[in-house]
């Protein structure tokens, strides 16, 4: 282990000017959200900063997030890992396998405890005693508890840690749950989002490097600074859906003018994510400016919603607030399912309606 | 790529009328008035981070041709990806585009200042280079 060295004096040491730093400075305000009069505030506390240790895990998940985390530009994941984060243990990109990954987990626990960030992509099975997804033998229940105990706080990436995502979805067959059901006692930072904004990803990290502090959350536990509008809020076209100009079908005239998606199914009025600011590909476009309507990914239960193309039935409450009786019909409402129900997210179920993949597919066909 | 241009999509301006400034940049140029009458009486500077606003495809550039092209552009790279510093052909407006190490944008201003501070010379830079400097001429005068 190297000593503790600041941000600062680590720049310096590899002869990266002020004016360098200040830049860097100035890309990580922009990638955390924060308005530009910032920049010096942010550069005074990254002086001072130390590299946090990090530990990933990764459990019932598609390593989408893991892809998305590696196509951030803002910083990039190099320059996140050589400058600012000890990423210590991530099965996926770390260079170690087997036993020794494995021992690599365990030092990093031991060697930083009390002191590291755990980050978590992926919901955890439950059921049967969590058989579902092992890792080395161990459960996933068994591996995230032991790691988040040594955390200063846990960051739950993407919408399967965050919410159960799709493992969760109807009918749930292993049980799994989002990382706030099984850890209780330490902060959680939900990056939602399937998967999450590569720069969302990096800004919550950078964020915590630089004021050592988790961000202001909204009521699901989500960075404000990311989470705070819904896509409607800063939607493009949303003038059209003021004037009531909606494309009926992707190859109408409206869907060629570039009219609002909202009867195509958008969920852009209920879902808050940063897609329509932050971007995809380096701020290149996002579903919307691609012609499809929002998917709602990044909201509890977004699987379940009903159908992607059904159009939102009334409102643009947001969800947190709804307490409107749509009743959850189809079958199982699982084990979790039950559990959950206690918790707001539920809420965020009954706003939507569930379909069959019946009626599905006759919409499809429509 | 001839399958994309095969699919005919045309983005109408929310505002229909020809040659009236799009919405996004009237309000954007409406912002930048206020902030550079500010720098005009107070002598404060400010900055809008490109990346926080909602453009609409196309907005982007008509904002950059509004603003126009100064006399002035500048480049530096120290080790990180170039910056590109250029002063718009609005006085006092700056376009700072910092770019990564694989060419990407990675965060995009408008700077409202007489020269934006990436510009100058910063004291450590200057410090290191003043001792840099001393060494060597103690190094001369011992010969
Ligand atoms: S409904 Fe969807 S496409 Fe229409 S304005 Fe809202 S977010 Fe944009």
């Amino acid at each position: 282990m190297k000593k503790q060295v600041t941000l600062g004096e680590q720049l310096r040491q590899r002869g990266i000017s002020r004016r360098t730093f200040l830049k860097l400075c100035a890309v990580a305000t922009s990638a955390m959200a924060l308005p530009p009069a910032m920049i010096p505030r942010v550069a005074a506390a990254l002086d001072k900063a130390v590299r946090p240790s990090v530990i990933w895990l990764s459990f019932q998940e598609c390593t989408g997030c893991t892809e998305s985390l590696t196509r951030s530009h803002a910083p990039t994941l190099e320059s996140l890992i050589f400058d600012s984060i000890s990423l210590d243990y991530h099965h996926t990109l770390q260079a170690a396998s087997g036993t020794a990954a494995e021992a690599a987990r365990d030092k990093a626990i031991k060697d930083f405890y009390g002191k590291y960030l755990l980050i978590v992509d992926g919901s955890i099975p439950t059921k049967d005693d969590g058989v579902y997804s092992t890792i080395a033998g161990r459960t996933n229940i068994d591996m995230l508890k032991e790691a988040a105990d040594g955390a200063v706080a846990v960051v739950a990436v993407g919408t399967c840690a965050s919410f159960g995502g799709i493992p969760y979805a109807n009918p749930n067959p292993t049980g799994a749950v989002p990382v706030s059901e099984l850890v209780t006692d330490k902060p959680i930072i939900n990056v939602s989002g399937c998967p999450p904004i590569p720069v969302v990803i990096t800004g919550v990290l950078a964020h915590y490097l630089t004021f050592g502090e988790i961000p202001a959350l909204d009521s699901f536990g989500r960075p404000l600074a990311f989470f705070g509008e819904s896509i409607h809020d800063r939607c493009y076209r949303r003038p059209f859906y003021d004037q009531g100009k909606f494309a009926k079908s992707f190859d109408d005239e409206g869907a060629r003018s570039g009219w609002c998606l909202f009867e195509l199914g958008c969920k852009g009025p209920t879902t808050h994510n940063a897609c329509a600011t932050k971007k995809w590909n380096g701020g290149v476009s996002f579903p919307i400016e691609s012609g499809h309507p929002c998917i709602g990914c990044s909201e509890p239960n977004f699987w379940d919603g009903g159908g992607f193309y059904k159009a939102l039935s009334t409102t643009t409450r947001p969800l947190a607030n709804w307490t409107g009786a749509a009743v959850v019909t189809g079958a199982a409402v699982g084990a979790a399912a039950g559990v959950a129900a206690k918790r707001k997210r539920s809420a965020a179920k009954r706003a939507h309606h569930t379909v069959t993949a019946d009626e599905l597919k006759k919409k499809e066909e429509a | 790529m001839s399958g994309l241009d095969d699919i005919h999509v045309s983005v109408t301006d929310i505002d229909e009328s020809d040659g009236r400034l799009r919405e996004n940049v009237h309000a954007i140029l409406h912002e930048i008035e206020t902030l550079l009458d500010a720098l005009l009486q107070t002598g404060e500077t400010s900055a809008i981070d490109i990346r926080s606003l909602p453009l609409l495809p196309g907005d982007y550039d008509a904002l950059a041709s509004a603003l126009g092209t100064g006399e002035i552009s500048a480049e530096f790279d120290g080790g990180s990806g170039p910056t590109v510093v250029v002063e718009t052909g609005t006085s006092g407006v700056w376009w700072v585009t910092h770019y990564n190490d694989e060419n990407e944008i990675a965060a995009e201003f408008i700077e409202v200042t007489r020269i934006p501070e990436i510009l100058m010379s910063q004291d450590d830079d200057i410090q290191d280079s003043l001792k840099g400097l001393r060494e060597r001429l103690q190094n001369e005068r011992s010969h």
